[in-house]
């Protein structure tokens, strides 16, 4: 994959914030986006997942390293032209109208007047604001907030979308409204890269999924995958497995662990799982299901966290 | 451009949400009342010529105790006024004078009047002279430059005054002026002509427009524009966008300067109009004064904006704007009217004299205006002269040379700050 089909490409960066505790929010961070992929970073909050979107957005200063979109240097001016950005915790100043504000930020990335005749009624229809479209911000609810978020991001039509945190603080409602529009902008072709703490959200939309704990990344891929697991299997067996069981059951398994009546095994070769399930049938366990080989996004989350925090 | 225009506007539109834009409407409003409120009014010499003859009777002094007044009887009976005709016999230097006939009820009305005026004066021993000068007296006092007054040899009631004037504004009662829409009369003898009271009427508003009410709502009005496009949250929608920082700090500095570049052309073309409409006077000159407050403003504006990107507090940033109008300008003035701390010691001296080498000179552009106004109008007049001793004397270029490089320093550091910070 050459350089330049990469929507972005960050290599080596760090942050050292300024200041009396010096925050090392990013530690050498590598990632490259291809163009048109949709990518998901996930990590804890505080892990430094917008002090990356910010550098690249050259809001925020990399102490080291270096951070590109489409091609260019993301400290260059232009480097921003096709670029969408919707802030987490972004605030709208107040005196705009939901037009007025869609007029504002189109100017600002040089929308012509004809465009914007044509593009801003249409994504505020998009993200249904159309309605409220003349009304004052401050009266707007934090779901509609950041659909306009979402509708400035889009304006001027980028090739590259940064997300960060949409559907924070949203109730369910307005989650699943901004969700609809993220399905629909999805088919667009845009890149677009999302930064969230929310499983599910990134697991519905996202390509590509990036975990960055304290500043590191610590997992990539697809979310195929991040979540095979070889060598895991889970069974559901009619009652739970005693500990003389288990003491059996480790003679052939790596790992043995119970959850009720849910057996996890983690083995080395499917033979050994055969062997396994022979045992439990030996002393009359009824087996009820057989499931493996994949864990939940959650679980390849949380494990890559705890891992990051013992190391 | 399309930058330009979009943060211009987004200006405006912040200013209206805070009802800045109404506070500011209602003074240009109260400003533009004020001057429809004006009217001026103007007697003809022989209107007046009638109306002094006909005070005679009517005494006033000054004295330590204060003004007296006092009325005699005195009712000559007036005929109509009229240009003097060369062959009326009058000193050929009345020439384009006024003469009036006038009748006593009795004969030596006149003498007791005058012993009259001598008694009120506080000089009874005081030789009364010839009557007819003594009147010739009184009216020279009203402004009248040559007077004749004679007795008419054929009848002994009868006298006939001749007088000439060649500067009407001198006259007493030749102008007079209400304000608040008559409702407020101004003393009868304003000794202004049309001209000089628009003058002095357009310096007042420039005072006010200049110095306290106009700059001080500005500042106060445009403190946050800053702050607020730095608010977090805020800030992060606009720099994502491919514009660098310094032109969107510059364009949101133009962005206040537009505001009030706006409204100042409202307040001095709104009373420059009306004053136009009630006294007749076009002189053009005063709309200089809508460059001169945008020009101050923008001096100003540049300290404000400097602590306003450090700050990020709309009161902090208004507070230093104002701090440094009144700073700079008690310095000025102190700096002024100690000739340079002449007398101080050689240290004193100088830190002073580097101290009023930084500051910004605002009250200087506001005199560099008013100078203007009044130098170009009415060139010799008498009481233009007095007005122009009050503005001061300056070495202007200097003046003005480290006034912008205090605005281009203060603007310089804001975009070295603003472009060095992680938002
Ligand atoms: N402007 C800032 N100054 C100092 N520290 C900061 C600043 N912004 C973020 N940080 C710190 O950097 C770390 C990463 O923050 P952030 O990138 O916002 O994480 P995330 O978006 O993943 O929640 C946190 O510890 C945060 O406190
Ligand atoms: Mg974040």
């Amino acid at each position: 994959m050459g350089a330049v089909d990469l929507a972005i490409e960050v290599r080596g960066l760090e942050k050292r914030y300024r200041g009396k505790r010096g925050v090392h929010a990013l530690r050498g961070v590598d990632l490259g986006v291809a163009r048109g992929e949709i990518y998901g970073l996930l990590g804890r909050n505080g892990a430094g997942k917008t002090t990356l979107v910010k550098i690249l957005l050259d809001i925020v200063r990399a102490s080291a390293g270096s951070a590109a979109l489409l091609g260019e240097p993301s400290r260059a001016v232009h480097a921003r032209r096709r670029v969408g950005y919707l802030p987490e915790d972004h605030r709208f100043p107040d005196y705009q109208t939901g037009l007025s504000a869609m007029e504002f930020y189109a100017r600002l990335s040089d929308v012509s007047r004809v465009e914007r005749k044509r593009r801003v009624p249409e994504l505020l229809e998009l993200v249904g604001l159309k309605d409220a479209a003349a009304r004052k911000v401050r009266g707007y609810s934090k779901g509609m907030k950041q659909r306009l978020g979402l509708a400035q991001a889009l304006v001027h039509d980028p090739a590259v979308l940064f997300l960060d945190e949409p559907t924070d603080g949203v109730d369910p409602v307005g989650r699943a409204e901004i969700r609809d529009v993220l399905l629909r902008v999805r088919g667009e072709g845009r890149t677009i890269f999302l930064n969230s703490h929310l499983l599910s959200e990134v697991e519905q939309i996202c390509d590509r999924v990036g975990i960055l704990e304290a500043g590191r990344l610590a997992r990539e891929g697809t979310i195929e995958e991040l979540t095979r697991v070889s060598g895991a299997w889970k069974l559901e067996l009619d009652r739970e497995a005693d500990v003389a069981m288990q003491e059996r059951l480790r003679a052939h398994a790596l790992r043995v662990a119970t959850h009720g009546r849910e057996l996890h095994l983690e083995v080395a070769e499917e033979a050994a799982l055969d062997r396994c399930v022979d045992l439990l049938r030996e002393q009359r366990y009824g087996l009820r299901g057989l499931s493996g080989g994949r864990a939940s996004l959650e679980q390849v989350f949380l494990a890559t966290v705890e891992e990051e925090v013992r190391s | 451009m399309n930058v330009l225009g979009a943060i211009l506007k987004d200006s405006f539109h912040e200013a209206r949400d805070r009802r800045a834009l109404f506070v500011v409407g209602l003074m240009a409003c109260l400003a533009i009342a004020f001057c429809l409120g004006l009217s001026f009014h103007e007697r003809d010499e022989s209107e007046l010529l009638a109306l002094h003859l006909s005070r005679l009777g009517k005494f006033e002094k000054q004295s330590s105790g204060g003004q007296f007044l006092q009325s005699v009887g005195f009712e000559p009976r007036l005929e109509p006024t009229r240009r003097i005709l060369p062959d009326d016999g009058f000193d050929p230097s009345l020439a384009g004078g006024w003469t009036l006939g006038f009748s006593v009820v009795k004969e030596g009305e006149l003498e007791s009047l005058q012993k009259a005026w001598i008694e009120f004066r506080g000089r009874k021993n005081e030789e009364a002279g010839d009557p007819l000068r003594w009147v010739e007296q009184q009216l020279r006092v009203q402004g009248w430059q040559k007077l004749a007054v004679r007795r008419d040899p054929a009848d002994p009631l009868r006298y006939e005054v001749g007088a000439l004037c060649t500067r009407k504004e001198r006259l007493s009662g030749a102008y007079r002026a209400s304000i608040f829409f008559g409702l407020v009369q101004t003393d009868d003898e304003i000794n202004r002509s049309r001209e000089e009271f628009v003058l002095s009427i357009q310096l007042v508003l420039a005072g006010a427009l200049l110095g306290a009410i106009g700059i001080f709502v500005s500042l106060l009005t445009c403190a946050g524009f800053v702050p607020s496009m730095l608010t977090k949250g805020t800030l992060d929608l606009a720099l994502a966008r491919p514009v660098g920082r310094t032109r969107l700090l510059l364009y949101k500095y133009l962005g206040g300067l537009w505001f009030i570049a706006i409204t100042s052309v409202v307040v001095v073309g709104g009373t420059w109009a009306a004053l136009a409409l009630r006294t007749g006077v076009t002189d053009l000159r005063y709309l200089v004064m809508a460059p001169v407050s945008i020009a101050i403003f923008a001096v100003l504006y540049a300290p404000l904006v400097l602590v306003g990107v450090i700050t990020r507090s709309a009161n902090v940033a208004g507070l230093a704007g104002l701090g440094v109008w009144w700073a700079s300008s008690l310095i000025v003035t102190s700096y002024e009217l100690t000739s340079g701390f002449a007398e101080y010691s050689a240290g004193v001296r100088g830190s002073m004299q580097a101290l009023y080498t930084v500051v910004p000179k605002t009250s200087h552009i506001a005199d560099l205006g008013q100078r203007w106004l009044i130098e170009a109008r009415l060139g010799g007049a008498e009481g233009v002269g007095r007005m122009l001793d009050e503005v001061r004397q300056v070495d202007w270029a200097f003046s003005l040379g480290t006034t912008a490089a205090f605005t281009a320093a203060c603007l310089a550091l804001a975009c070295w700050w603003f472009r060095r910070a992680d938002y």
